[in-house]
Parts: structure tokens; sequence; C-alpha cells
């Protein structure tokens, strides 16, 4: 049977039916109260993120920023002392390093401290709220590494990609030891061991620079195999730690 | 008016059940859930809330699954959990705020309500100073404006009266069987006091069971006839302590008078007396070694 012969079938049945107007109009009265008392209009993802913004704890982001700049200062510094490509090189790895590690930091102290069970419960999850500032503070982080790059690059007798690379590399290792360290229970009651492991990554990248060839095009294929696995990793971690979110263990743990 | 439905829901951690077989359906009113420490009260507040994912078993809200309901479950929710964390350095207004801004309220719509609910914790003279200046039961009525913010449909409330003064006990109890009316009210708490009366369904759980449900008179008379008043010198106490469940014990002079929960009488002179919620809880718990289901 189509559409249309259904229709009229019904069409049919209700001219058997008296409706009474009165009725209807009760009806129609009592769902207009019932919607009109349905819950306060909710406001969208944009209106929450800005109403979030506006009342949270904004001193992380004080702290971010002082940092980006702290960083850009050095490596502008050091470039008007007219360092060599190499210290360029391992100063650029350092920085994006110490901003990933603060990053880290920032969103875990902000959204999975305390306050992490009871913005479980809420409208606009911590999940979401986690989602949302690591692509905010992601793109921003995004957009300082490729201001840093490009002008470094453009100013060093050194390919921009070349550059990126290294920098991307050393991105993502920091992430995965930070978020390694806050994965681990001890690391969760030390969170000074982030600042700690940075502290290590500084040492072991100026280590590494002394290796002859390790910046020079021969050793890129290297740095391309090893960019891909740690940043494959770090696509790993973050799956998890969502994953781990959704099952929720990891909001009581504070 | 929701339907709120748990079907033989399991949490199991590394090793231990922290909730298992837990089934039961809550409609409009007020609940209280009584148990030991350790018996999964909070467990199965977090699973009520989306926080946890039950290891088996299912909680649906009117017959759709509450993780497939997402954001739409948690706009009707309002929890205060156990321990709240809060930013020591907001102020309570700021705090309010913040919360209202994860629970997707308007922002006018907010600011109204936040100053309905301080006025009603009857922390108005202090919205404006830190939390971190806060005594632990003005915390506590923080926790529990921010339950309120959203007008939830499903509140849920883990020792919502721990370190309350008993002023604010009172307030609090009348607060909430206001609430009851028209919502699911769900309330965990070691004080029989906080639920004698406003409860319309008593939950009792013991090592991760809901091992007695039903009204506080139910639930009353099942112990009746269990409870027993008797007056001992004092050297007999320790001895009877130790055997029996003591639910209360006074000094009348030279002797005391012991208020006994037990299936046999305790001693020869010992009176039957009219049983309480407290005698029921503590029956359930202490007298009744942990035998599921248990039907007096
Ligand atoms: N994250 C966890 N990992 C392992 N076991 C846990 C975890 N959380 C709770 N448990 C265990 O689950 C059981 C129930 O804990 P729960 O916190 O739900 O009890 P409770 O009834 O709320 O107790 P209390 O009255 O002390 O608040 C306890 O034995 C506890 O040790
Ligand atoms: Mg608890």
């Amino acid at each position: 049977m189509e559409n249309r012969e259904i229709k009229e079938l019904f069409l049919q049945a209700d001219k058997q039916i008296a409706i009474q107007e009165s009725r209807k109009q009760q009806v129609l009265t009592s769902m207009t109260m019932e919607l009109k008392q349905q819950k306060i209009p909710v406001l969208n993802q944009r209106e929450i993120l800005f109403s979030q913004f506006l009342y949270m704890d904004k001193s992380f982001l004080i702290l971010h920023a002082i940092a980006v700049c702290f960083c850009i200062g050095i490596l502008l510094l050091l470039q008007r002392a007219g360092a060599d490509i190499n210290t360029m090189i391992i100063a650029c790895m350092i920085g994006v390093s110490g901003i990933a590690v603060l990053t880290v930091f920032l969103i875990d102290k902000l959204f999975l401290g305390r306050m992490a069970e009871l913005g479980a419960s809420c409208y606009f999850s911590t999940k979401q709220s986690v989602a949302a500032y690591m692509v905010i503070v992601g793109s921003i982080n995004l957009a300082i590494f490729l201001l840093i790059i490009f002008y470094i690059g453009s100013s060093l007798n050194i390919g921009i990609l070349q550059l990126g690379l290294y920098v991307v590399t050393a991105f993502f290792l920091s992430n995965i030891v930070s978020v390694g360290i806050l994965s681990t229970e001890i690391g969760r009651e030390n969170r000074y061991f982030l600042f700690i492991s940075s502290v290590f990554l500084a040492i072991g990248y100026t280590v590494f620079s002394a290796v002859p060839t390790v910046f020079s095009a021969v050793s890129l294929g290297a740095w391309g195999i090893a960019c891909f696995i740690l940043g494959s990793v770090f696509a790993l971690q973050l799956k998890k730690l969502f994953v781990e979110m959704i099952k929720g263990e990891i909001l009581c743990m504070n | 008016m929701h339907e709120l439905n748990l079907v033989d829901v399991q949490k199991r951690y590394k090793e231990k059940d922290a909730v298992i077989g837990f089934t039961f359906t809550f409609t409009n009113g007020v609940y209280g859930l009584l148990g030991e420490n350790g018996a999964g009260k909070t467990t199965l507040m977090r699973l009520i809330c989306g926080i946890l994912q039950p290891t088996n078993g299912s909680i649906t809200c009117d017959n759709i699954r509450i993780s497939d309901m997402g954001a739409e479950y948690r706009q009707l929710l309002g929890y205060l959990p156990q321990n709240f964390g809060y930013y020591g350095d907001f102020t309570a207004v700021r705090f309010l705020n913040y919360m209202a801004a994860l629970k997707a309220l308007p922002r006018d719509y907010a600011k109204g309500r936040v100053e309905e609910l301080l006025e009603l914790v009857d922390l108005k003279d202090v919205k404006n100073k830190k939390l971190k200046t806060y005594s632990g039961g003005m915390l506590q009525r923080i926790g529990i404006a921010q339950a309120l913010l959203n007008e939830a449909d499903i509140l849920i409330l883990d020792e919502p009266t721990a370190g309350l003064d008993p002023k604010e006990r009172v307030r609090f109890r009348n607060i909430i069987s206001s609430l009851g009316k028209k919502r699911i009210v769900l309330l965990s708490t070691h004080i029989v006091s906080d639920i004698e009366y406003i409860a319309d369904c008593i939950l009792m759980m013991k090592n991760g069971e809901l091992i007695r449900q039903g009204t506080e008179n139910e639930v009353i008379a099942d112990v009746q006839g269990y409870v027993w008043k008797c007056v001992v010198p004092e050297c007999e106490v320790q001895g009877l302590n130790e055997k029996y469940v003591v639910s209360n014990l006074r000094n009348s002079g030279e002797n005391v008078e012991l208020r006994i929960v037990s299936d046999i009488q305790p001693m020869k002179n010992a009176e039957i007396t009219e049983a309480t919620l407290e005698d029921a809880y503590l029956y359930y718990t202490q007298v009744l070694g942990g035998k599921n289901n248990a039907v007096v």
C-alpha cells in the first residue's frame, strides 16, 4: 500500500469520529503548558565555551602565555647573538618541548584535577572540556610553532620542512613522556616529575646534538621514521586517554 | 516524570565487585541509600550519573540507555560528589557561575539562580569570599547549591549532610523533602536520622548488593520484635556489647540501660521495644551476617 492510500484511509476513518473543538483546544493548551514548563533553554557549544572561558581559572593560561613569550624571547636573543644552526635547532626543540609539557600540565590541572568527577556529570562534560581545550590550546601552540619554524628557518640556512620535522618530533616525544607520567599513579601524585622530565629531555637533546651528522641531510630518513613512530604512539595515547575518560575511573581518582 | 531503571548492574574494580546485581526502578520521590563504609554507595551513584560505566547490566532512563542519551541525560542531572572538587581561588559566586556554564545554562538565567541558591543555603554574606576560606560545612552547602543549579529532574547527593551543623541539617531536610515531589532524589548517608521521615523509600546496601528496599514503615516492621531493652549493671555491658549489637546505651543511676538488636532474647529480663529505622539498619548491616536478600 502506498503512503497516499494509507493517508486516505486515515482521513476517512477520521471523518467518522466527531472531534470536539473544545477538547482539541484543551489538548493544545495543555501541550503548550507542558512545553513551557520544559527546562531552561540550553546554550549551544560556542556559547558554553564562551561562558566557561569567562569564569574559568585563567591563571594557567597566563602562565602559558608567559612561557611562550619567554621561549620566543630566548630564541630571538640566541639568533641576535649569532648562534650556530645546531644551537638554534636544539633551542627550538627545547622550547617546543617545554610548551608541550606545560600544555599537558595545564589541561590536566584545569579539567582532570579534583573537579573532574563533578564536571563529568555536567551537560558539557569533562571529556568535552578536555577535547575543546586540546583543540583550542593546540591550535594556538601550532600557530606559535609555525611562526618560530618559519622565522628561524628562513633566517638560518635550513629548510623549513627539515626544521619542522625536528620540532614536531620533539613535540611528540615530550607529549608522550608527560602524558605517560600523568597516567601513572606516582606521576599523578608528584606532578613536578613533569618538569624534571622536561629538564632531562632538554639535556638529552643537547647531548644528542653532539652526534656529528644528526642534523644533516643524511639522517633525515631516520628522523622521519622516528617522527612517524612517535606521532602514532602519541595518537594511541590520546585515544586511550579518551577511552578511559569514557570508562570513568580516571575521573574519580582524585 | 522520568523513570530510571537499573537492571542487574555490576561494577567490578580490578578484583573487587563494588556493586553487584543491583536491580531497581526509580520514579519521583526521595530515596535514602544506607550502607556501611565501602558498601558501594558512591560507586552506585557514579554509575547512575554515567560517570562510571557498569561492567555488566544496564541503566536506562525512560527506556533509553543513559550512555546513549549522553548530554541529554546529563542535562537532567544534579550531582553532589562525596568529595567534591573546587578551585580554592574561586569565590562562591564565580564557582556557581562556572558550574552553570558547564551545565549550559544561559548567563542571565544563571545570575538570578545563583543568587536564589546562595540565599537558600544561607551563604549570601560570604558569596564573594574565596572558597579556600570556607569551612567544611560551608563548602558542602555550596556543593548542594551547585547540584540544584539546573533544577535537575534526577538529583544524586552523596552524603550531602556530612559536615553540616544541626541547624543546617534541619534546613537541608526541609529542602529535600520539598524537592522530592517533582523529581528523583537519591541521597546516601550514614546518619539514619537524616532520611527518617523524608525518604519515600529506603535502600540498604551491603557489600555492593541491595539487601533491602521498602518504605520506612516496611523496613522497620521487619525488625519489630527484634529490638530489646534491658537494664544491666555496668560490669555486664562489655560482655553484652561483644556478643550483641547494641544500638544505644544510657546510664541510669548505677545501672546502664541497653538497647539491643538481636533475633533472640539477649537476656532474661530483656523486653521487646518499639523499633526505629536505626535499629533496622543495624539489623540488616550487623546482625544478618551478609545473607543475601534476607527476608525476616
Ligand atoms: N577506584 C577504585 N579502585 C578499586 N576499588 C575501588 C575504587 N573505588 C572504590 N573501590 C572499592 O569499592 C568498594 C565500594 O566503594 P564505595 O566508595 O562505593 O563505598 P561507599 O559505600 O561509598 O563508602 P563510604 O561510606 O566510605 O563513602 C570499596 O570496597 C572500595 O574499596
Ligand atoms: Mg561513599
